[in-house]
């Protein structure tokens, strides 16, 4: 299986996804929630404005970003139609970038969520221990960037884990987007595991794919698992 | 006295009634049938076959599983075999059927065929596909003929092209139709239509000949001929002819685009034909169905068939025979293919019903399957096994949607179907 | 030399004004507590005077500054919070560290005066736990220690000691004492317990409802509350009040006062001894003793239906519903107007 290229791209990709899926979902999610942070008036209805892709299947995420993302009458063609003729934001039909339409599509579906999560955890902050940092002399982003974000770590935990196995099952929002195209460009273990277990009956490597995609969850879950629970246990 | 009477006639009746089941050729059974034409057009002769049956008083369980091109229903398949209770048939085609018949599960509906005369209806190409070790396991429903052209002839007037027989006359024309502000040829990129556009287009440079060295034999020094590099070449060349639009289009969007005159061209099966009657449109006239390129002394076919799983039950095993014989009866093979745009697998039929499209498309598989250019479609499951055909589609749609070289995408092309022919 | 002055500090909440005009001076090295029931504004007071609320108007002066538009942090303050307020990640060296270290202290000087502050209050030896690490006395000594670090001219505490436990609380506030002491330096206290603010205090402030009722010494409002509201704040079982006709016949007399409906008697339980006739000013029948070994609680009611305690060394030895007689010595007794609750000379 290593040596077919169709693996290689599959998990390159994943691992790009991953990173970018994740990173830029903790930063987003966690700077809404922020901004949600700052009892602004209309919060309420912003939340649930943030909130609402969740409700959506990621088939319908992939479907709409599939057109959004089309070159011929989505985003480059409705910039181009205000008059940026050379405008060119072809990712979705480009090889080298269609993995990342998919973190674009993922991103938009899962940041209202961990905002959500990174609000909750917010709010469950003492006050007291901003006021403690104030008098201590911390500047506001100092006390998010030192008190308040490190205070947020079991937050962290539980956003990285979701995030972690959506980025690794992502299945749907893939096949629904592009069909891990063009060509195979965009496969991820999970979709070249169906292709091999489903279409073309070389259950050998199909399991074999899963198996990797197992241990890879595995070593990393379980040391991360481990080493919270071990440090909560000290209490 | 009364109550002797009754059962004096519960006697003779039930005496009656056994030996009219006895003198009876055929006792009622039921069949359970597993498809996945679960589409409009498709569910409706599924339902033709449903009545023809039914009229020869057997019973049709539909047992329709939708989903992944038919991926679903094999993977139901495969569990309900291993289970020990197959269906009675089963929508399977191209080497599957070998497949299965290593498995030992398939009966043999030989006599059927000996009654009904299948070996001189059925092409001997055809034939073969249908049989396991030379009994017939399988029936053929339908030929789809793969090697189509189809195009937009207004197109072609408004740029004053002509159209082409050959790869070459393809791209003059291409140049002609892309310069008068148009999108000469009409491609959805997914990867199994970026592979039903190259194995059209090494038919039309090798010949049928190149083409079962390649994708039927496997040869590796056939694989890796100039005639596949240039297969290649010509394959990179159309990427300069489609749009931007075209990476994960559907078949039928694309085929809207010729039927639109956006497009000039599409090469696709015979299925895409559907799209321009439904549309309105009269073949010969407002639409243009042709060999592709360089092909026309040859007929890629693609053909659904079921085969027949074994029964235990002697009533279950004569209405799978007869589902056998309906399948074959010309009744059928009209009223199906009529309906699905393809054409009928058994030979002399009446060609009234079939529009111009399918007329021409019936004499060329007469004649290819005399001349040897009869050939199974590689890119629909015809030819290899899947793991094979799968191994071969990830190279041409790799190379369609990179700048690899032609000669790279050669050498991927001999690793890659050796290792999956290897791992058989 | 830095004492804290308040004039006229008001607070409000959209119309609702919850602190109404405070003018209060606070001396250099001052104890203060601040006590009241909740709802009263003392740690909204607290919190004005730290900087972490908007003082509507008035002015809040530390030393001579005015200190309404300066930052919490460079006010020279420090805040012991009731729920300690420890970062939870950091360890109880660097939670004490922070606030130098946001102030661009050197690394020696931080090291120099944790380890003191630590030294002080004997934690030296948990400087590398996190405080989930620790039990609740060691927490709130380490919340002190950070107030201590900073060296600052004001200590705040709010409400420091309601997390702990009844024992601990007792412990920690005689360290909270000898801090004090030793330190010198002006402490402003926040408490809901009289106990704490009689033990701690040399100077008490009781609000109530955003104004303040009395400030003086913890003698001074037990000895001479100004107001009934007070009487029945300090002190500990509450200030017994009865009006006139609640009282015996000879009452005025042995009180020395002309007795109205308009006056209120109030007298401290620990102040009634049981008594003769002669001698009554108030009689009640037993409902309830308690005995706590040490003295014992007298429950009682007097034929006008009003109950009142008595704090005697024993129990007395009759039955229950028999009636028991006290006195009172005049100068112990408290007489306030019964509509405003001021106090009658």
């Amino acid at each position: 299986m290593f040596s077919l290229d169709r693996w290689d791209v599959a998990y390159t990709n994943l691992i790009k996804f991953s990173v970018c899926f994740i990173i830029l979902c903790v930063l987003i999610g966690l700077f809404l929630a922020i901004l949600l942070d700052q009892k602004i008036r209309v919060e309420g209805a912003l939340r649930a404005m943030y909130l609402y892709p969740m409700a959506l299947s990621f088939i319908v995420t992939g479907t709409v970003w599939k057109w959004i993302l089309n070159p011929e009458f989505g985003v480059e063609r409705i910039v181009q139609n205000l008059g940026f003729e050379s405008f060119t934001f072809d990712w979705l039909v480009n090889p080298e970038m269609s993995i990342y339409t998919v973190v674009i599509a993922g991103i938009w579906q899962s940041s209202g969520f961990v905002m959500a999560l990174f609000l909750a955890g917010l709010r469950g902050i003492d006050n007291q221990i901003i006021h403690a940092a104030s008098i201590d002399g911390a500047s506001l982003p100092t006390i998010y960037w030192r008190i308040i974000i490190p205070g947020l770590r079991p937050v962290f935990f539980s956003v990285l884990i979701i995030l972690l196995h959506i980025a690794i099952k992502s299945f749907d929002l893939i096949i629904a987007l592009n069909n891990a195209g063009p060509g195979y460009s965009s496969d991820v273990p999970a979709t070249f595991m169906y292709t091999y277990s489903f279409s073309r009956g070389q259950i050998a490597i199909g399991s074999a794919s899963a198996t990797i995609m197992l241990m890879v969850i595995i070593a990393i879950v379980v040391p991360y698992l481990y080493s919270e629970l071990r440090s909560e246990k000290h209490a | 006295m009364k109550s002797k009477n009754n059962i004096q006639r519960i006697v003779k009746s039930l005496v009656l009634a056994s030996t009219l089941g006895l003198s009876s050729v055929v006792s009622a059974g039921e069949v359970e049938v597993l498809h996945f034409w679960t589409s409009g057009g498709e569910a409706k002769s599924a339902a033709a076959l449903k009545e023809l049956l039914e009229a020869k008083g057997h019973q049709w369980r539909d047992f329709a599983v939708a989903g992944g091109g038919g991926d679903a229903a094999m993977t139901v398949l495969k569990s309900r075999a291993v289970a020990g209770n197959p269906p009675t048939a089963a929508q399977v085609k191209g080497p599957s059927i070998q497949e299965w018949g290593n498995e030992g599960v398939l009966a043999n509906v030989s006599a059927v065929a000996a009654e009904g005369d299948w070996d001189n209806l059925l092409p001997s190409v055809v034939a073969n596909v249908m049989k396991y070790e030379g009994d017939y396991v399988a029936a053929p429903v339908n030929v789809h003929r793969v090697n189509w052209l189809w195009a937009n002839p207004a197109v072609f007037e408004q740029a004053g092209a002509a159209l082409p027989n050959t790869w070459d006359e393809f791209f003059d024309a291409a140049d002609k139709i892309k310069a008068a502000g148009l999108i000469p040829f009409a491609h959805g990129g997914q990867p199994w239509q970026d592979f039903t556009v190259f194995e059209s287009i090494v038919l039309g440079t090798g010949g049928a000949d190149l083409y079962n060295k390649v994708f039927v034999e496997l040869d590796e020094a056939s694989m890796k001929s100039d005639g596949m590099k240039k297969s290649f070449e010509i394959l990179r060349r159309l990427n300069d002819y489609t749009d931007a639009g075209s990476p994960g289009r559907d078949w039928n969007v694309a085929t809207g685009m010729v039927i639109e005159g956006k497009a000039a061209m599409q090469v696709m099966g015979d299925w895409a034909k559907g799209e321009f009657t439904n549309a309105g449109k009269m073949p010969g006239k407002d639409f243009v169905c042709m060999a592709a390129p360089g092909t026309a002394d040859a007929f890629t076919f693609n053909i659904d068939s079921f085969i027949f799983f074994d029964q235990s039950d002697s009533g279950a095993r004569d209405a799978q025979n007869a589902l056998a014989a309906t399948i074959m009866e010309p009744e059928f093979q009209q009223v199906f293919n009529v309906a699905k745009g393809s054409i009928p697998a058994r030979l002399n039929m009446p060609r009234e019903p079939f529009d111009a499209c399918a007329l021409t498309s019936m004499d060329d598989f007469v004649k290819t399957a005399e001349t040897g250019g009869l050939v199974p479609s590689v890119a629909h499951g015809m030819a290899a096994y899947s793991a094979v055909a799968g191994a071969m589609s990830d190279v041409v749609t790799k190379f369609f949607n990179s700048d690899m070289s032609a000669e790279d995408a050669v050498a991927a092309y001999v690793t890659n179907v050796m290792e999956a022919k290897a791992s058989l | 030399m830095v004492g804290l002055t308040l004039r006229d500090v008001r607070k409000n909440y959209g119309d609702v004004q919850v602190i109404h005009g405070i003018n209060l001076d606070i001396i250099d090295g001052e104890f203060v507590v601040f006590v009241g029931p909740s709802g009263c504004g003392k740690s909204t007071l607290l919190r004005m005077i730290a900087g972490l609320e908007d003082i509507s108007s008035g002015t809040v002066c530390i030393g001579d500054v005015e200190m309404n538009d300066i930052a919490a942090s460079k006010r020279g303050v420090s805040m012991v919070f009731q729920t300690y307020a420890l970062y939870p990640h950091m360890t109880v060296y660097k939670n004490m560290a922070f606030g130098l270290k946001q102030a661009n202290t050197p690394r020696e000087e931080i090291e120099k005066r944790v380890q003191a502050a630590a030294e002080i209050l004997q934690i030296s030896e948990y400087l590398d736990r996190t405080p989930r690490n620790l039990s609740g006395g060691q927490r709130q000594r380490v919340a002190i220690g950070r107030a201590i670090v900073r060296d600052p001219s004001v200590f705040l505490f709010d409400e420091p000691l309601s997390n702990l436990d009844a024992a601990l609380r007792v412990q920690t506030r005689k360290e909270i004492a000898r801090l004090h002491e030793r330190l010198k330096t002006t402490m402003i206290y926040v408490t809901h317990d009289q106990v704490e603010a009689m033990t701690l205090a040399d100077k008490i402030v009781v609000l109530r409802d955003g104004r303040i009722a009395q400030v003086g010494s913890p003698i001074e409002l037990y000895e001479r509350p100004q107001n009934a509201f007070v009487a029945q704040f300090i002190g500990s079982p509450k200030m017994n009040f009865f009006s006139a006709s609640d009282l015996t016949s000879g009452a005025s007399s042995l009180l020395n006062r002309e007795l109205s409906d308009d006056l209120q008697v109030g007298i401290r339980p620990e102040h009634l001894s049981i008594t003769d006739s002669a001698n009554a000013v108030v009689e009640g029948t037993l409902e309830l003793v308690e005995n706590l070994g040490e003295y014992a609680l007298i429950h009682l009611r007097t034929a006008s239906n009003v109950e009142f305690i008595a704090k005697a060394e024993k129990p007395p030895e009759v039955p229950k519903a028999s009636t028991i007689k006290f006195g009172v010595k005049p100068p112990l007794a408290h007489f306030f107007d019964s509509n405003s609750g001021a106090r009658s000379a």
